[in-house]
């Protein structure tokens, strides 16, 4: 498989949070969602990746790539939306693309103007009157606008109206159709990341506990509804977050594939009940199972 | 690089326009009365070219976060501090080369010239040096930081000077007899050189100091 990002044993330290030995890959025109609480992580990691603060250990791979070198030419095929939009406040829209345009080999002017036409920003306001929904997809045009292979976006949602935030994942799904396009994002945000990830990484206290792609996960948990002693002990007792229902139990089980066989009588009588998991009823698990 | 280097010539600008008017002005009005010496004028304007244009754009690149909108764009940290140290080099050439033009040109005796052209380029190479450590404490701290400390070291070193330096000249029997034998001896000249090769650590160590520092 080709990978458009390869971290490996990536190490950020500082005082009270480590980022601990972060390793994982991006295949190339995937996109993949890092999931976390708030201070796992996920901020530092993506800083990390574009190189705008200093690991303390670990290697980072862009294109096969790494960043001492070859910073100017990993950045001209990279686009960037953070977690705050930074720009030059009393400037306008014409200002930044005239400033941004002049760092970009590949940039394309008629793609920016139909993204700005797209979304109906104005061209002569100054950026300090922009709402937070506006500056996001701002920084949306000027990351799509020079043809990155590589998108990275940080909480490119979060704090964003429900309309705005349906848009911004519309044109990731619209994006999702560029096979030549590969996106490592974060949220914090399930519902987003479950629409849209191939991939899913999920990361806990500066560690990746999860790093899948999103249909084998799916296959692997499930949760099981089941009558009293309808199931194996060794399987009930493997289950997590278990819950008495009014007709027997639940539980979500990470080895569906395993004990998959030892349901196949239950399910034939009907005291016990296969359901899909959504990423959030994982998380909870994972949390919970620790 | 050279987008950096083009905004913050514009923002030097700022400050050359009213030079030249004030440059038009004097000539005109000031320079037949002798009343001020433009050696001292552009000395000193050298030094308010750096120190102000410094200030301003950097203030400003702080409140604007421009430093965190450059570190998304492909530029590296090596391109944005060179292009700093070019500017400053530029514009403080320009000035003393000015300085010396001039003092050239309006000379009315060959006395005390050595001197003040001495005077002119080593205040150039002080004022290179002034813009050096500005930057090292804005890549350190940042510039709100940096401003605090350097500003209460410069009024300090500033009091210093003004009240021990005569001291200490006259202490070593320094005086304008002195100043003149140094300038015609011509051993300044090493010393402005090594004062410009200074310059060149002091912006190789910024890079170190911007490569290694978290955002600014």
């Amino acid at each position: 498989m080709d990978y458009v990002l390869e971290v490996k044993d990536l190490r950020k330290k500082y005082q009270g949070f480590t980022l601990n030995d972060v390793s994982f890959r991006l295949p190339h025109g995937t996109i993949t969602g890092l999931i976390g609480p708030n201070g796992a992580g996920k901020t530092t990691t993506i800083k990390l990746l574009m190189n705008m603060i200093r690991k303390n250990s670990g290697e980072v791979k862009i294109f096969g790539l790494d960043y001492s070198n070859n910073e100017k030419e990993i950045k001209n095929r990279i686009g960037y939306v953070g977690e705050e939009q930074y720009f030059y406040q009393n400037k306008t829209i014409k200002w930044t693309e005239k400033f941004v345009s002049g760092f970009y080999k590949n940039w394309d002017p008629e793609m920016f103007e139909n993204l700005i036409r797209k979304f109906q920003l104005p061209l002569n306001k100054k950026i300090k009157k922009f709402s937070k929904g506006m500056k996001v997809k701002l920084s949306f045009a000027v990351a799509l606008s020079h043809n990155p292979e590589l998108l990275i976006l940080d909480e490119p949602t979060s704090g964003l109206d429900p309309v705005i935030r349906r848009e911004i994942l519309d044109l990731l799904l619209e994006l999702k159709q560029k096979e030549e396009l590969s996106v490592f994002l974060s949220s914090h945000i399930t519902d987003d990341l479950f629409r849209i990830s191939d991939q899913i990484a999920y990361m806990v206290d500066g560690e990746i506990i999860i790093d899948e792609f999103k249909d084998d996960l799916l296959a692997r948990w499930k949760k099981i509804i089941f009558k009293t002693e309808s199931l194996q002990a060794e399987v009930e007792n493997g289950l997590i977050n278990v819950e008495k229902q009014l007709f027997g139990s639940s539980g979500i089980t990470d080895r569906y594939s395993e004990i998959a066989g030892s349901l196949e009588e239950g399910l034939k009588k009907g005291d016990i009940k296969i359901e899909n998991v959504n990423l959030d009823d994982i998380l909870i698990s994972l949390v919970n199972g620790e | 690089m050279w987008k950096l280097i083009r905004i913050q010539f514009i923002n030097y600008l700022r400050y050359i326009i009213p030079l030249g008017i004030f440059l038009a002005f004097y000539f005109t009005e000031f320079y037949e009365g002798g009343k001020l010496p433009v050696f001292v004028f552009l000395c000193f304007w050298a030094f308010l070219l750096i120190s102000g244009s410094l200030s301003t754009s950097e203030s400003y690149e702080e409140k604007n976060n421009g430093y965190r909108i450059l570190s998304s764009l492909p530029i590296t940290d090596r391109e944005i501090v060179r292009s700093k140290f070019l500017m400053v080099f530029c514009a403080v050439t320009m000035i003393t080369l000015l300085n010396v033009i001039l003092l050239i040109i309006r000379l009315q005796s060959v006395e005390g010239l050595g001197m003040k052209i001495m005077i002119g380029i080593l205040w150039g190479v002080f004022c290179l040096h002034y813009g050096a450590l500005m930057y090292i404490g804005i890549f350190k701290l940042g510039y709100t930081r940096m401003t605090k400390y350097f500003w209460t070291a410069f009024l300090f070193t500033i009091v210093l000077m003004v009240f021990f330096v005569g001291d200490v000249l006259s202490g070593l029997k320094i005086g304008i007899d002195s100043l003149n034998k140094f300038s015609e001896s011509l051993l300044w000249i090493p010393i402005a050189i090594a004062g410009v090769i200074v310059y060149y650590f002091l912006y190789k160590y910024t890079i170190r100091i911007k490569e290694i520092s978290e955002e600014v």
